[in-house]
């Protein structure tokens, strides 16, 4: 009985594998091709065997998949076998009830078998769907254009250029020449002159023996690399700020504004916060450097490294829900916020300009003395620790002894040092005096150094222009490189006392609150009134109708701009 | 060898009772071929029809060619359930002494003919309740069997409604089909008149008898049924239930109530008997196709929305039929 049923069977078997190679062939070509094309246009890197294996492989997992999910079942091949040769369910029922034997069930069987005699497998024809053929002829299709289209073709290796040969022209050795004129004018100390003028000399020397460019770009360049040498090792103004840098960005210590501070006396400060602020207290620092327990523990919960208390007085009185501390040395600075003086002591090392650092200088001076007279709120400043730190900092500093900035510094230091324990008023005058005393040393060494630098850099953008050489860049410290006005270019986010207030060229903007050197009062002075005061004189100046209409909109234009809200407002 | 004769004398027996009742009856091939179907299986038939349309006489001519015992009963309003099952009455015996005597109705016969069974009363329709499904009679908790092979064979006329009492779906499942007897043509009148005007009586010849009928069901019954032909049949009973979670369109849309699980019994039977009426040896979906109506036609009620858009309960399974071959492997 199986036998005749097992001949159909097989017939759809065929049909099947034929199915199933044709879709496995058209996955095959698809990848390959896929592959193929897109290993020749270079978009993936595949060499072709693995293009072939990964587009077979596709095939083959396709191909067994197909074949175990569409193998026809014996029920699948009696439910054909009935419905194409019209046999009312014939096969089915024989197939199901071979097991079995009854009455009805044995001539069933043989009628079936009978029927089915009749019927060759050839009859049971192919049923191929047409999609197949259409993926059949997509996957050809792709493969034949893989195959097709052309590779794109690099050459390995770039052909070798003649390389072009180079004389010196007498225009060059005139603009070199003209350097070493320049160098032999310059403020540089004569050490230094002989040590440029003798680099250029060698240029030169070196030029003229030159035949191709290549070592006419590596005599210049040689020049350069010498030049900076020289430079730098007679360069200590970038020690000296990385020294106050490192003191200005580690000291400021305490800031809130919800902190109380009244003078009671030349001597006295008292220090008052409210209950309801506490929290923001995390913690108080000792003279002795201990951290205070006499605060209630919530006060001391939570401690941030960024919001630490610096007091070296003890906590004496606590009543009405405050917490009152008195501080016995009159010696504070108190000011809103932003650097320290010390990190504006810093900026002054990359000034060129002797009348910025002056202003500087004289800016710093300012604030310490404002700082006393004015007795403003929110901020304390330990100057003993400030001389502490100060002394550290020149311990570590890669500054040698004998140089100029480090001896003037240590003389400021000991000047301070001197005026720690002493009445609130003494140690203004101190402090004044040491920096009255510093200026002119600071300046000094300053200017020189810079004047160094820009000889070394005047002379190595004109080598590199002179010679076709692309411009200096990645310059170690590039803001030290422009000029009279970098007092604008502070980089480091402090105040810029200099510029005049409002938008500077940095991205630092002032809120109405903020405080900003006045150069017409000498001193420090809240922005929002100096805002207002200015604004009062140009808006008479419009009233009177002494300004042109573009002047007022350029104007008008220029101060909304500076109304634009910070995030302290 | 055995097995082959007996299949052919099935055949043959079927051939003569079919020749044997055209002699009586012109055309109705198919109600025929039902009725000789739900015999056979042993089910009771519904014929319906106008008046005049040969069902008595059908049911007359095949008593006759069966070689049964034939009773009729006339159903009119005032009959009693004692008088189709018969009562208790009081006789003398021998010694003069009183006693019950039960008193046989005319329902104890092998084939009993239902006459316009919708004009009793409810309650005299309830009595053949018992007897159409259990072939047995309970009078006074005594309990009378019938005799083997047992049918009843219901006529009915959708005409006249007036004083008629529709028959509850209880009993409408235990008839195995209902057949609708058609209107005849002009050819098959002119041979009914042809046929009457010799004589009004059977002339239908006995061709075989109870023992034969028995025989004839115990080899139906062991015709074979695929797996996917039964789940076809039963799946089409199925899908008559509106109110099942399935997604039943046809049922859902048209349909009050659906055939009961005696349906399904019924088509399977009568399925059977049919594919070895026609020279199979399995049941075919051919088969359930063509049975599916005489078989579903009582026992589905249909809604509003079939009167609406007109259609018939035939209709209504031909949609059946429809949805249940989209189910199909």
């Amino acid at each position: 009985m199986m036998e005749i049923f097992n001949r159909f069977k097989k017939k759809m078997l065929i049909e099947l594998l034929i199915k199933c190679l044709i879709l496995s062939f058209s996955l095959f070509f698809l990848v390959f091709g896929v592959l193929f094309i897109l290993t020749k246009r270079e978009v993936i890197n595949l060499p072709v065997w693995l293009d072939l294996i990964i587009g077979f492989s596709s095939g083959l997992v396709l191909f067994a998949l197909l074949y175990l999910i569409f193998k026809p079942s014996d029920k699948l091949v009696a439910y054909r076998l009935d419905k194409e040769f019209e046999l009312d369910e014939k096969v089915q029922t024989m197939l199901e009830y071979k097991d079995k034997d009854g009455l009805i069930i044995n001539i069933q069987r043989e009628d079936t078998i009978n029927r089915l005699n009749d019927i060759t497998p050839k009859r049971l024809k192919f049923r191929i769907h047409y999609i197949l053929y259409i993926l059949l002829a997509i996957g050809c299709a792709t493969l034949i254009t893989s195959v097709s289209i052309p590779k794109i073709n690099h050459p390995i290796v770039e052909p070798d250029k003649p390389e072009d040969s180079y004389t010196l022209t007498e225009w060059q050795m005139l603009q070199v020449k003209k350097l070493i004129e320049y160098v032999d004018q310059s403020k540089l100390e004569d050490e230094m002159k002989t040590s440029y003028k003798g680099e250029l000399n060698s240029l030169l020397k070196g030029l003229e023996e030159a035949k191709i460019e290549s070592q006419m770009k590596n005599n210049v360049l040689t020049a350069i690399a010498n030049i900076n040498l020289v430079m730098l090792s007679k360069s200590t103004n970038k020690d000296a700020y990385e020294t106050l840098k490192n003191i200005g960005n580690n000291n400021l210590i305490i800031s809130t504004d919800k902190v109380e501070l009244d003078l009671k006396s030349d001597e006295k400060y008292e220090f008052v916060v409210d209950s309801s602020t506490a929290t923001e207290i995390k913690l108080v620092y000792m003279s002795n450097g201990d951290t205070s327990t006499s605060l209630p523990s919530p006060v001391l919960e939570n401690v941030g490294v960024d919001e630490k208390y610096l007091v070296n007085h003890e906590m004496s009185i606590v009543k009405d829900g405050k917490y009152k501390l008195e501080l016995n040395t009159g010696t504070f600075l108190v000011e809103k916020s932003g650097k320290s003086n010390y990190a504006l002591l810093a900026d002054a090392c990359k000034m060129y300009s002797s009348k910025d650092v002056s202003d500087v200088i004289y800016a710093i001076q300012s604030r310490y003395m404002e700082a006393y007279d004015k007795k403003q709120q929110s901020l304390v400043y330990m100057l003993k620790d400030d001389v502490e730190q100060l002394k550290e900092a020149l311990t570590t500093t890669t500054l040698k002894e004998d140089d100029p900035l480090y001896t003037a510094l240590n003389s400021y230091i000991n000047k301070l040092e001197s005026s720690v324990n002493v009445g609130y008023k003494q140690q203004k005058n101190a402090i004044k005096e040491a920096l009255d005393e510093l200026e002119p040393v600071y300046v000094n060494e300053i200017s020189k150094k810079c004047e160094n630098r820009d000889v070394a850099w005047y002379v190595e953008d004109n080598l590199r222009e002179i010679f076709g050489l692309p411009p200096a860049t990645n310059r170690e410290d590039s803001d030290l490189n422009s000029g009279d006005s970098d007092s604008n270019n502070n980089q480091d986010g402090g105040q810029d006392f200099t510029g005049g207030g409002g938008l500077g060229d940095g991205d630092f903007i002032f809120s109405s609150k903020d405080l900003i050197y006045d150069y017409n009062k000498n001193e420090l002075v809240i922005y929002g009134e100096l805002y207002d005061s200015y604004y009062a004189i140009i808006n008479g100046l419009i009233n009177e109708g002494e300004l042109s209409d573009d002047m007022i909109n350029y104007i008008k234009t220029y101060y909304n701009s500076l109304l634009k809200p910070t995030n302290n407002e | 060898m055995q097995n082959i004769e007996q299949v052919e004398k099935f055949s043959q027996t079927i051939k003569k009772i079919k020749e044997e009742l055209s002699k009586d009856i012109v055309g109705q091939e198919d109600i025929v071929n039902n009725v000789i179907i739900a015999i056979i299986s042993g089910g009771n038939v519904l014929l319906e029809g106008i008046p005049g349309v040969g069902k008595t006489r059908l049911v007359r001519a095949l008593g006759k060619v069966l070689d049964l015992p034939f009773s009729r009963i006339q159903f009119t309003p005032d009959l009693m359930p004692s008088d189709v099952t018969g009562t208790n009455i009081i006789e003398k015996d021998e010694d003069g002494k009183m006693k019950m005597v039960f008193n046989r109705g005319p329902i104890f016969a092998n084939l009993v003919l239902a006459d316009e069974i919708n004009r009793a009363t409810p309650k005299t329709q309830s009595a053949m309740l018992e007897v159409m499904q259990e072939h047995k009679v309970t009078v006074s908790n005594e309990v009378y069997k019938m005799a083997e092979p047992f049918f009843v064979l219901a006529t009915e006329n959708p005409i006249e409604q007036d004083g008629t009492y529709p028959l509850p779906e209880a009993q409408m499942d235990r008839f195995m089909f209902k057949l609708l007897m058609d209107f005849p043509t002009v050819e098959e009148l002119k041979d009914i008149v042809n046929m009457t005007q010799i004589t009004l009586e059977e002339t239908a010849e006995a061709v075989v008898d109870g023992e034969t009928i028995l025989q004839m069901r115990e080899l139906a019954k062991s015709v074979p049924v695929a797996d996917d032909v039964l789940e076809y049949a039963m799946n089409l009973i199925y899908i008559t239930h509106a109110e099942l979670d399935a997604d039943h369109s046809t049922a859902k849309k048209y349909i009050k109530n659906g055939a009961s699980p005696r349906a399904g019994q019924a088509l399977i039977t009568a399925a059977k008997v049919r594919a070895l009426i026609n020279g199979n040896y399995n049941v075919s979906i051919a088969d359930i196709d063509t049975l599916a109506k005489p078989v579903l036609r009582h026992r589905i009620k249909y809604n509003y929305n079939a009167i609406n858009e007109h259609l018939s309960v035939d209709n209504i399974i031909e949609l059946l039929l429809k949805e249940n071959k989209k189910d199909l492997v």
